[in-house]
């Protein structure tokens, strides 16, 4: 994929900014801590795709699966804390627990054609995407358009017909995805003749802007606990 | 939803050079263009590329004839019906386009397609529409395999717009569920069998 220059940045995935507030939302709508927290959220993700794109230096097919599957991952556990919430109307609801499901079947096949290369699941946090109906549509759009995009990207990259047949399966379910939650939020379900594709590291700075990887959680102890014994 | 259709100019012209790339390589190693043979005499290409890239052209070639064929029940329907129609028959003529030049200079097969009723209703496009996507995207995802590494890229980014095609005509069934976990990869036996069962293909 080195022959062509990338065709998405955030703002064609995202062109109503959903993820960007979503990155802002946080702590303050001022601009000055939305800035701040902007700036706090992007150096704190680098680590978190760091450790969720563990496998970038490895070579073979793994390398592309691995952040193939902290998309799926992400996709999963964002549509299952939307039909978890009780905050959704009953269509979006609906629409959140079916593509739960399909999502957590393509995290199953993705680790089991990975074994035991598959990177840990990634820590999360959707920023109160998954509650608001508005920005919940609006983001399941942008992962959608991403998703697809990053899948458009490496099929020409696996060297075992396994893993292209699996990756080719779940690329196309995506698409329907994409379509699906594109009507649903009244935007072109099929917006071009040929999907757009994105190039890995073009994905994992794409992701490091959405602000939903956090690093792993880490504990220090201040001091040594008291002998009780 | 908007009515426009918003270009991807860069992506297309990326592709235009990968393609005529890719084609220039075949007429390198083809030769002349030929004329158009009998589908017989044309569907026996001896490696896996060929017979892949002959199937792929064999159900572009009925997308392309469908909708060109369901245009006018659209255009008098108006409304949705007419965008999806019409936005389709442009998607699927350049796919057409693709797919021909990765063919390269190969005589092509020839066919012609009778879809009958099936184009002369909405809910009979509608109903048509999506098995001819579900199947052409299961005819790309069967025939990757087979496919070099420059031709599998551009094809997957052909099915994936043909999943998009198969839910939008879902939708506009009433249909909205989300039901595809993963979609099947159809070896050449399958298409052929499908395309058969659909009944449109009229042997040139």
């Amino acid at each position: 994929m080195s022959d062509l220059t990338p065709g998405l940045n955030l703002a064609e995935i995202d062109p109503e900014g959903a993820l960007n507030e979503s990155i802002a939302s946080g702590v303050s709508r001022s601009g000055f801590l939305r800035g701040l927290l902007a700036l706090t959220a992007g150096a704190a993700t680098v680590v978190a795709a760091d450790q969720a794109f563990g496998a970038i230096s490895r070579t073979g097919d793994s390398a592309i699966l691995n952040p193939l599957l902290i998309i799926e991952c992400m996709q999963a556990e964002f549509y299952r804390r939307a039909a978890d919430s009780g905050q959704l109307p009953a269509n979006y609801a609906r629409l959140a627990n079916e593509i739960a499901a399909i999502e957590a079947a393509h995290v199953a096949g993705l680790k089991n054609a990975l074994g035991g290369a598959a990177n840990d699941d990634p820590y999360l946090n959707f920023r109160g995407t998954t509650e608001n109906p508005m920005r919940f549509i609006r983001t399941a759009v942008a992962l959608e358009d991403l998703s697809t995009s990053t899948l458009a990207g490496v099929m020409d990259d696996f060297e075992s017909e396994d893993n292209l047949t699996t990756v080719a399966a779940i690329y196309t379910a995506e698409a329907r995805h994409s379509a699906g939650v594109r009507l649903a939020a009244g935007e072109h379900p099929a917006p071009s003749p040929v999907q757009k594709w994105e190039s890995l590291p073009k994905v994992r700075k794409l992701l490091n802007e959405t602000g939903f990887l956090t690093p792993k959680p880490t504990t220090v102890a201040r001091q040594s606990p008291a002998f009780t014994g | 939803m908007s009515p426009h259709l918003p270009a991807d100019h860069r992506q297309d012209r990326a592709d235009a050079l990968k393609t005529a790339a890719v084609a220039s390589a075949s007429l390198a190693a083809g030769g002349l263009l030929a004329a158009a043979l009998p589908l017989a005499l044309a569907s026996s290409p001896s490696n896996a590329r060929d017979r892949a890239l002959d199937l792929l052209l064999l159900v572009e070639l009925q997308q392309e004839s469908f909708y060109a064929a369901a245009a006018e029940v659209a255009h008098e329907e108006g409304g949705e019906l007419e965008e999806f129609v019409y936005t389709a028959h442009d998607h699927e003529r350049t796919h057409l386009r693709l797919v021909r030049q990765l063919r390269g200079s190969r005589p092509e097969p020839r066919a012609s397609f009778d879809f009958g009723d099936d184009v002369k209703s909405r809910e009979s496009v509608l109903s048509a529409a999506q098995a001819l996507e579900d199947l052409n995207v299961a005819t790309y995802n069967g025939q990757l395999a087979n496919l070099d590494r420059a031709s599998r890229q551009l094809t997957g980014r052909i099915a994936a717009t043909e999943a998009r095609h198969a839910t939008w005509a879902g939708r506009l069934s009433g249909d909205m569920s989300f039901t595809t976990t993963t979609d099947p990869a159809f070896g050449e036996a399958q298409t052929r069998a499908e395309i058969e069962r659909l009944g449109y293909l009229q042997e040139g």
